[in-house]
């Protein structure tokens, strides 16, 4: 069994961020702002309600329930992420903060959120404690995960590739398994252990739409962190028998002059008694 | 929820704000440009009307 060294995840994680913070929009925004609806409808987001948006990212989520009406906070680990989501959204409060590490009193919020943070976590099962911790009792929790590799193919054509034509043995701080939470069963197992009830766990359908054959690379290797760390440590020639394959990957899906990638995502939500 | 330049900590949000760390209160000083734990001492900077509420990037100040 690897040893995971949560410290050393945590901060490798929030370094990346820091370099990836401009990236991330333009390299995810299109498919992870689809997720906005479903998510804010889990967790009964109305006008008036207060909501924590937990690893806000450049605010999408925080955005679309501001648009709602919501009291919204932003929080996010990522100074580079809160100026890129305050510059989008300027009349939005945020908080530079730990999703780990909340920092708010205990009731504080009718609504938590989190879209596709959970997996760029130390550790998880806490960030959950923190966010049943801070919902008042009958506020509800949501967040968002990909799907597993087999179906977000975005990420299977990568991490096939680097199996097949560099290496995945890199020197990284080791972190929790990136798919964790896309099994249902550990999703719910996860949340209830947190103290959650009322537990669902859905799949959305989300789709890339993209222009360029090699925009999934692209965006892999800079708009992310952990999938873009390992990408940075091949040799020169596997990295572009990586990218070529990736392309060919995503040049299968060709549709309407460009090219659709199912990248689906597991949606959990739940409630605090 | 208002957005007053110049005053950009709310008073309803300052109240729900608390410590990482210990999950207490924390109160405005240095002419509002700080929030501080009462508990632990840590001093959270305020920069760029942000509130940096991170455990790590703290000073610890003893009264």
């Amino acid at each position: 069994m690897t040893t995971i060294d949560p410290s050393a995840f945590h901060d490798f994680e929030q370094a990346g961020w820091e370099r990836a913070a401009e990236h991330y929009g333009d390299a995810f925004g299109s498919v992870t702002v689809q997720t906005a609806d479903a998510l804010l409808d889990a967790v009964r987001a109305a006008a008036g309600a207060r909501l924590l948006d937990v690893a806000t990212g450049p605010g999408f989520i925080a955005g679309a329930a501001a648009a709602r009406g919501a009291e919204v906070v932003g929080l996010d680990f990522s100074a580079a992420m809160i100026e890129e989501a305050r510059r989008r959204h300027p009349a939005i409060t945020f908080r530079a903060g730990d999703a780990e590490a909340l920092p708010f009193d205990v009731a504080s919020f009718d609504a938590v959120v989190m879209n596709f943070g959970l997996l760029h976590l130390a550790r998880p099962d806490t960030a959950l404690a923190e966010a049943h911790r801070v919902l008042r009792a009958g506020g509800r929790y949501a967040f968002t995960v990909w799907a597993g590799p087999d179906q977000a193919v975005g990420f299977g054509m990568a991490l096939r590739a680097i199996e097949e034509f560099g290496t995945t043995d890199v020197r990284l701080p080791e972190g929790p398994p990136f798919f964790r939470f896309s099994a249902p069963d550990e999703t719910r197992r996860t949340l209830e252990q947190a103290g959650f009830t009322d537990v669902d766990v859905r799949q959305l359908a989300l789709t890339w739409r993209l222009q360029s054959a090699d925009a999934v690379f692209d965006a892999l290797s800079r708009g992310g962190v952990r999938t873009a760390a390992v990408l940075r440590a091949q040799t020169p020639s596997a990295l572009a028998s990586i990218r070529a394959a990736v392309r060919r990957g995503v040049e299968a899906h060709a549709q309407e002059g460009g090219f659709v990638i199912p990248m689906p995502a597991v949606l959990a939500s739940a409630a605090k008694r | 929820m208002s957005y007053i330049r110049g005053m950009p900590v709310d008073p309803e949000l300052l109240e729900i704000l608390a410590c990482p760390n210990c999950k207490t209160p924390v109160t405005l000083v240095k002419n509002g440009t700080a929030l501080k734990c009462a508990t632990c001492k840590r001093v959270y900077a305020i920069k760029d009307d942000i509130p940096i509420m991170l455990i790590d990037e703290a000073t610890i100040e003893n009264d």
